[in-house]
Order: C-alpha cells, then structure tokens, then sequence
C-alpha cells in the first residue's frame, strides 16, 4: 500500500500536486469565508485566513516529503536530466549506443546459441543419462557407424548398465487416399524409443515390443504439431486409420511437444520392423539404424560403455568369423557413447565457441571505445560537475548522475543489440539446419533476456566507473574550476591508459582479422576445388514410390516413361538415374571389396570403397570424365553378363597405385570364386566431389551398373536452363505420367554442394563481420584518441605553429603518434596471432595456420585503416590557425 | 500563572484525525473543525501539521481521498476511514486510555 502510494507519486506527480494545491486552497477560502461571515472586509478576512493557515509552501513542501522517496525522485530527476544531455550531444549518444548495440547483439546472438544447442539440456527426464550409441571404426577414417539389429538385441538382453536402448532410423512417406505429392519424413522406431527418451503420450498409446514383429507394425504415432496441422487436433484420432505412401496404418498415440525439442524433422513414428534375417550375428556390424540408450540412474557413461565394449569384445572372441574378426582389428571397430544432445550439436560446438570468443573480444573492443567516449565527455563537462559540486552536490550523486547517463546509454545499447539478435538468429536459423538436421531453431527465451540486461548493466557500470573515480580525486573540483569552459587536458596517467587501449584494441582486431582472413581463404579454396562433375548445369529430383510399384515390370515401364517424358523437356541435353540422391548418406557406408586371388588371411589389405550403382548415361549426364578404360555400356545392363565395375580415380590411386586397376576383379558377389565371372574393373572416372568439396576422408567410389532403381527414383538431369524455369516443366512432366507420386529433394547439385559448405561459410561469415567490427571499432579507437588528444592540444599546436612548425611538421607528429601506437598494437597482434592461430588449424582447408599471405595482408590492411584513422586528426591539427587558438584562451 | 497549553499531545494527531472523520469523511478543513468542536474548543490543529499529517495516514492505508463537494458548494478532497484505518484507531485509542489511565493514577496519588 504504501509503496504504491509512493510510486504513484513519482508518476502522478503533477496531478498530485495540482489536488494539494486546490485542498489548500479550499481550504483557505473556507477560513476566509468564515472572517467574512463575522463582518470582516474580503481583504482582512484574506489576510486573517492567511495568518491563520501559516505559509502554505512550507506546508507543502512537508506534505511531499511524506509522500516520496527523496533518493528515488533524485533518480528520476537525473533521468530526466541525462536523457536532456543525450539529446544535445546526438554523436555522442549515437556513437555510444551503436557500439554497444553492435557489442550487445554479437554476445547475445551466439551466447542463445550457444545456451540453446549445447548447454541447455533436453527437455526430457534425466536427459543426462540419454546416449548416443555408435560404432567407431577410426582406422578407415568412419568416426561413426551406424549398428546393426545384433548388437541392439545384445544389448537389450544383456547390458544391464542400460535402462533402455532403442534403434530407429529415417523413413520417408506420402500421405493420404491418393497418395498426394507432399513427402513427409518420419521415423521407424522400436518400441523402447519412448521410455529411452521419457516420453508420455499426450493421447493414446505408444508402440509396444511386439509392434516390432514382421507384419505387425502397421501403426503410427504422431508428432503434436503433425497431428495439429494435418488432422486440425482431432482429440478423437485414436485408433483412427490413415494411408501412408499406400499402405493402411492405424493412429495410436499423439508425441508431446517436448519431443520436437530433440528434431523437428520426423512428423510421425511407425514401428522398426526387426526382420529375422537381417539380425543373424554374420550381419552385427552392418550399419542398419541408429541407437539411442537410456543409462541406468548412478551408472556413469565410461562403465556403460565399458559394458558395451566388453559384449563386443565376447562377440569378437567367441562369435565372429575369422573374417570379420579380422574386420574388426584392422577397422579398429569399437564403440562409442556421447550424451544425445551434446552429439547431436557436435558440429556446431566447435565454431559457435570460436565465435563466442570472438563475440566477447567485439565487446571489449566495444566498451574501450565507449568508455573513453565517457572520459572525453565526462572531461569536457569537469567545469559543469565541478560547479555542481561547488554548489553543494555530494561525490554520490554526481556519480549517480553519470551512472545514471551510462545506464541509459546500455540499455538503449541493449534494447538495439536484441533486435540485431533477433534478426541475426533468423539468419543462424537457416545455417543450423543445414548443419544439423532437423534442429529446432533457437530463439531468445527469458533467461537470454534477463543476461542480456545484467551484461548491459555491468557494461553501463564499468564504463561510468573511470569518469566516477575521476570526480573523486581531491583536485578534481579545483581544476575543473580553474580550467574553465574548455576542460583540462587528460593527466599522464589517463594517456598512458587510452593509449594502452587503443594499443590492445589494434592487437585484438588483428587477431580477429587474421582469423577470419584464414577462413575466408579456407573457404574460397574449398569453393575452388574442381568437383569433378558439371556442377553447375546438373539438377536432382527424386520420385517416390510406393507400395503399388513393386512388381520389377512395372517399375521398369514406369521408369522408361518417366525418364522418356525428362528427355522430351526442351533444354534438357541428357537424363541419368540412381536409387538414391547422389552424395546422399543413404548410399551407405564403404564396403570391403576383397581382390580377387587375395588370400582370405591377407584380409588386412582389402580395399573399401562406397558403392552406387548409375546407369550407362550417368558420367557422360554428371560430366564425369573417363580416366581410362570404359565407361558402363547397355550391354552391361542385361542380365546374366559379368559384373562390370568403374573405380574412381581416388581408389585406383589408393589401392593400384603401381598397376592398372582394369581387368581386375573383386571377390564378391555370387560368383565370387568364379574367375570369369566375378565382377571386373573395366574403367576409372575421375573424382566426383558429390559429397562435397571438402575432402574430409571422404571414401573413393565404386560403381556398378543399374538397371532399374527401386525404392525410388533419383533422376539426375543436364541442362543449361535456369533451375527456376525448368522445374516447372520436370513437374509438370513428371505429373503427366505419374499423378500420384510424390516429387521432393528438388536441387541442383551446386545448391547441393554449397548446403554441405554451410558450417564453413556461416562461421566464416559471422567471424568476417565480427572481425569487420572490430577493425572499425579499433579504427574509432585510434581516431577518437588522436581527434581529443589534437582538440586539447589546440593551444600547443598553435604556438608550435606561430613559432615556425610547417604544416608537414605538425601533421607528421600526430600522424607518427598514431601510427606509434598503431604499429605497437601490430606487432602484439601479429605475436598473438601466430600463438593462436594453430587453434583454427581444423576449420582450415589447405591454409596453413601461419599463411603468410593473409598475415601480410591483414597486416598492410590495418595498417592502411590506422593511416586513415590518423590522418584525419593530423589533418585537422595542420589547419589550427596559431591566431586562433592563441586567442581562443 | 502557568500557561495553558493548547498545543496537542505529541503523537496524538493521528488519531485525532482518525477519529474526526469515524462517523462521516470529512475535508481538511472540517477535520480541523471537528477536533476543535469535539474538545471544546481546546484543541486546535496548525494547518501546518494536518496536511503532512493527512498525506501520511493515507500513505499507509489508513484515509482514502475521494473528491466531493463540500456544504458550501465547492469542490473538496474528503477523506474517509478504511477498514485498516478503523483498526488503527481502535487500537490507539485502547493504548491511549490505558496509558491516561496510568498517567491520572500516578497524578492522583500522594
């Protein structure tokens, strides 16, 4: 109670004091009217009132003090009177606003980041003991394996360290009678899924342990927003039926939101069907799904793996053939766990930490720079404070006052910097899901806002604090007061500390510079490795089939007429087809591709190498080039031929670097110890960087020839028409001959290329622009130094200039300052950097971490910048007119 | 001849305005009078002390200000008693009858 009456007295002061006004008022005419009534004149009476009542603004005055808060009207009033200042110095209050805004926005941006994908836990129980399982096998350069149904049945039997473990795996689908032409991903997942993750049902049911037999599994669970969107939250769906890519399913259970907090990818979850023969133990390490495990309460994650690691090790004893063993040893296969969200975001952590660095040195940069802006003001306005002092002002309130001014520049500063965070999160948004897929963008949430404020407010504190301490020092009030109108220069000790900061601000900018000049070169090397095919005029579709293009017959026609109506397109010069999307993960993981006549024991040395199977047209369609030998012809199409095989450059360098690799053969396949059967070598093509440009252990190609592509169609097309003007045609075309199949991972390949660079172009992006930053912010330094430091020397530059200095003179002696200063933060940067840059060496690509070219460069650039920032001031010093500034005193 | 003193008790102002205004809301003005009145014309309230006086009961919930118009026709702030307020002055006047009745008897006694 009492508190709101306080507080609406500092916000409802004027009509507070209007009603004070009027009650006494009133109240003196009343007396007065009463003298009246006795017979008294209207003037006595007026007077004999007055006197009665006593002086009415003392009275007033005792009445405010009963309702307010003295220190907090004080605030008040020094608000007012600091967004009065603000407003009178515009460049001032711009200057320091953007900085901060600027500042502000870079650490709130990657720290939401940062918050959102790797420090904040999923939001499921006990998310710390949920795990990612995979295999490792780190000598074939496959840092992570999918598993196979053995080991989940293992595991599930006999890993008593976990609570749960559960396998899925993507799965794609249309919907609806007719199928539609929208294609949806889900997932398959076995039935622990559910209590791996801790999930409830927020209607209905999940999946249980036998949903997983074959045949059985003809039921879905819907994610919330799926169910919302596509069945308008129909609270009656369960137990409801509904057509996906053909077949019929039955609703089960609806998702709770929370799980869209892990992926917002999959829309529904139908059962994993574990087939019988595809779980016998010869097929353990073949990599079939993923799997996620719920680690026992008290269990720590090293005893759990140590667990896994020991059922393998038994397996490799006493189960495997000598074969695999063998695999096992020389792959160096074991497994590995990692906290489901920290793998998840794994791609991520290493650059937005990087960027956070960099995020917080901006920030630094940023408050050097504000708070010599807050000396040089606080300095120009010592005689003001000084006479405010004279005048009675506590050192308290003075440097409430400044405080006070500071707040309100970081807040401002903040309130921007949260709008730059907002639209550079939508920017990071698009990167993030091209890195990783299917997670949930990030937005800023209450906690973000709360830190950004408190950053603000130790920001506002911090730099208010040097112009706070000066108003404390005992000769402050004398100085100010004697210097007058045009303030004081700034003592040594103040030079020698914003020298020292625009020093460090130099060196830091350097440092970021250089960082990003070695990613930009990094990037622009990736952007200029040859892909090996025709990038740019090749484009992707893929039709999905469904469940009534099974029969090999069809299929073949459908295709035939699919391809046929492709060709037809005017502009398309050629059309090839695969199973899958080119580059896509769901080609697999390398095989081992024994060569023939190798005996079995010498397993060690089998070359491994991803196979995708293209028809005849595939190279000439891609422009691949044939390196030697043939390409696939149409006779190697019909069955009942030799299986003809084509290595890419990078496997016959790899494993026939002394020989020619055609005419050997490979020990696979049904007639594997058939000499003049057994599939042969006929051809090597150059490397097709569908995978993207990046080499990063990316396995060698080999390819087979396809026939007819099953499970779907990935139709790669060659035209030189525009991406935008074609498609329509390819739709419409693929519409005509088949109405109801689904069209989806429309792109074209440069497209394709340039989504797998994401990571590196959005780091390099973001550190080039914090980086950007920073030179400007160090460039303001310098120059704001340089611009005081030559208005206070107005006076002296003038008597050098009345005693003889030429204006060369002058100007080379602010211009040497400058670049004194300039050339000091250089060298500490250079030093800086050539200790740090070792910690970008794996965000580089064919730069070595100490490139002297972006040394050099970076070097001469901020050399020029320096030249520039202290030019001007020198300039402005050489044309002080000595008559002037002698006079100007 | 000592002088007779007029001036209130000190802390007693509270609850005299407290109870001025128990029966109807009333303006400073005849708040003032209504002490005045009430004690006989004894007790006489400065201006000076009912104001600040008045803005600090209704700093703590004790008078509530509503506008009105007075007898004589003018626009006037009344207070009035809130239930807190008739808390209070039941309360002040209980301590102060138990403490005039401890004061007269130690007056009274030899």
């Amino acid at each position: 109670m009492k508190l709101w009456f306080k507080l609406r007295h500092l916000f409802a002061r004027r009509r507070l004091e209007r009603e004070m006004a009027e009650e006494m008022q009133a109240h003196l005419d009343g007396l007065t009217a009463r003298h009246v009534a006795r017979g008294m004149s209207a003037a006595e009476a007026h007077q004999a009132a007055q006197r009665e009542f006593g002086g009415m603004d003392q009275i007033k005055e005792r009445a405010r003090d009963e309702r307010r808060w003295l220190w907090l009207d004080g605030v008040i009033r020094d608000v007012r009177i600091s967004c009065r200042g603000l407003r009178r110095s515009p460049a001032f209050s711009v200057a320091v606003v953007a900085t901060l805004a600027l500042c502000i926005g870079a650490n709130s941006t990657i720290l939401t980041a940062l918050y959102g994908l790797v420090i904040k836990p999923l939001p499921f129980p006990d998310a710390g003991q949920i795990v990612e399982v995979y295999n490792t096998q780190p000598r074939t350069g496959e840092p992570k394996r999918n598993v196979g149904l053995a080991q989940y049945l293992d595991y599930k039997d006999n890993a008593d360290s976990l609570a749960d473990v559960a396998l899925w795996r993507g799965w794609m689908f249309n919907i609806g009678e007719d199928g539609g032409t929208a294609r949806h991903v889900g997932m398959q997942v076995t039935a622990d899924y559910f209590a791996v993750l801790g999930l409830k049902p927020i209607l209905g049911r999940f999946f249980s342990e036998d949903a997983s037999l074959p045949g059985q599994g003809k039921l879905a669970v819907l994610t919330q927003s799926f169910w919302e969107d596509n069945f308008h939250a129909d609270p009656d769906i369960v137990g409801s039926e509904v057509r996906l890519s053909g077949s019929s399913y039955t609703i089960i259970g609806v998702l709770p939101r929370s799980f869209e907090r892990l992926s917002v990818a999959p829309r529904l979850l139908v059962p994993y069907e574990i087939r019988s023969d595809q779980a016998g133990q010869q097929w353990r390490l073949a990599a079939m799904a993923n799997m996620y495990a719920r680690i026992k309460p008290g269990v720590d994650h090293a005893t759990a793996l140590a667990q896994l690691q020991t059922l393998e090790d038994r397996f490799r004893e006493t189960v495997a053939d000598p074969g695999l063993r063998d695999f096992i040893l020389r792959t160096g296969q074991r497994m590995a766990l990692e906290q489901l969200r920290a793998e998840q975001t794994k791609p991520l952590k290493t650059g937005l930490l990087l960027l956070q660095g960099c995020a917080l040195v901006v920030l630094l940069l940023g408050c050097v720079n504000v708070a010599s802006l807050m000396l040089a003001r606080a300095n120009a306005r010592r005689s003001e404070l000084a006479v405010r002092q004279a005048l009675g002002a506590g050192h308290l309130v003075i440097a409430r006052q400044l405080l006070i001014e500071a707040a309100l520049l970081a807040l401002a500063g903040a309130g921007l910097g949260l709008l730059l965070t907002a639209s550079s999160l939508r920017i990071i948004n698009v990167y993030l899901d091209r890195i990783v897929y299917g997670i949930p963008p990030v937005s800023i949430d209450a906690g973000m806002l709360g830190l950004t404020l408190m950053i603000a407010f130790l920001v506002a504190l911090s730099i208010s604090l040097l112009p706070v301490l000066q108003i404390g020092r005992s000769d402050f009030l004398q100085i100010g007061i004697k210097r007058g109108h045009g303030g004081t220069s700034r003592t040594t000790a103040m030079r020698l500390v914003s020298s020292g900061l625009v020093t460090t601000q130099i060196a830091l900018a350097l440092v970021l510079l250089i960082g990003a000049g070695l990613l930009i070169r990094s990037f622009a090397n990736v952007m200029a490795t040859d892909p090996g095919f025709a990038v740019d005029d090749t484009l992707h579709v893929r039709v999905a089939y469904d469940a009534h293009t099974a029969n090999p017959a069809t299929l073949k026609n459908l295709q035939d007429r699919i391809l046929e109506k492709m060709r037809e397109i005017p502009g398309v010069e050629s059309v090839a087809y695969s199973s899958y999307q080119p580059g896509h993960e769901a080609i697999g993981n390398p095989v081992p591709l024994p060569i023939f006549g190798t005996p079995p024991d010498q397993g060690s040395t089998y070359p491994t190498a991803r196979l995708f199977w293209v028809p005849p047209d595939y190279f000439s369609t891609m422009g691949i080039r044939v390196l030697e030998g043939r390409g696939f012809t149409a006779a190697d199409q019909s069955p009942g031929t030799q299986t003809a095989l084509v290595v890419d450059q990078k496997f016959a360098d790899r494993y026939f670097a002394d020989r020619s690799p055609i005419g050997q053969r490979f020990a696979i396949g049904p007639h594997a110890q058939d000499p003049s059967q057994a599939p042969m070598i006929v051809g090597v093509v150059g490397v097709a960087r569908v995978d993207g440009l990046e080499d990063r252990d990316t396995p060698p190609y080999v390819y087979s020839v396809l026939d007819t592509a099953r499970g779907g169609l990935s139709i790669e097309l060659r035209t030189r028409r525009s991406f935008a003007d074609i498609m329509p045609l390819i739709r419409a075309g693929l519409r005509e001959v088949a109405p109801t199949l689904p069209i989806y991972n429309e792109t074209t390949m440069r497209d394709q290329l340039d989504n797998k660079a994401a990571d590196r172009r959005g780091i390099m992006w973001m550190l080039g622009a914090y980086a950007g930053i920073a030179l400007i912010l160090a460039a303001v330094g310098l120059y704001g130094m340089l611009a005081y430091e030559v208005s206070q020397r107005t006076k002296e530059i003038g008597i050098r200039g009345a005693i003889g200095a030429t204006r060369r003179q002058i100007v080379s002696l602010i211009l040497g300052q400058g670049l004194l200063k300039a050339g000091i933060g250089l060298v500490i940067g250079l030093g800086g950097s050539l200790m740090l840059s070792r910690f970008l060496a794996s965000l580089l690509y064919d730069v070595e971490p100490r490139d002297p070219l972006v040394f050099a460069g970076v070097t001469a650039l901020l050399i020029g910048v320096a030249l520039l920032a202290s030019w001007l001031p020198a300039r402005r010093a050489a044309k002080v007119d000595p008559m002037a500034a002698l006079r100007c005193e | 001849m000592p002088k007779e003193k007029t001036d209130l008790v000190y802390g007693t102002l509270d609850m005299l305005i407290l109870k001025a205004i128990q029966l109807e809301p009333r303006h400073g003005l005849g708040i003032a009078d209504r002490i005045h009145q009430m004690s006989d014309d004894v007790l006489r309230v400065e201006q000076g002390s009912l104001y600040p006086a008045l803005y600090r009961l209704e700093a703590q919930g004790w008078v509530k200000a509503e506008a009105g118009i007075s007898k004589t026709n003018r626009k006037a702030r009344f207070y009035r008693l809130t239930a807190a307020g008739r808390r209070q002055l039941e309360t002040e006047a209980a301590h102060w009858s138990r403490m005039t009745a401890a004061i007269n008897q130690v007056m009274a006694g030899a």
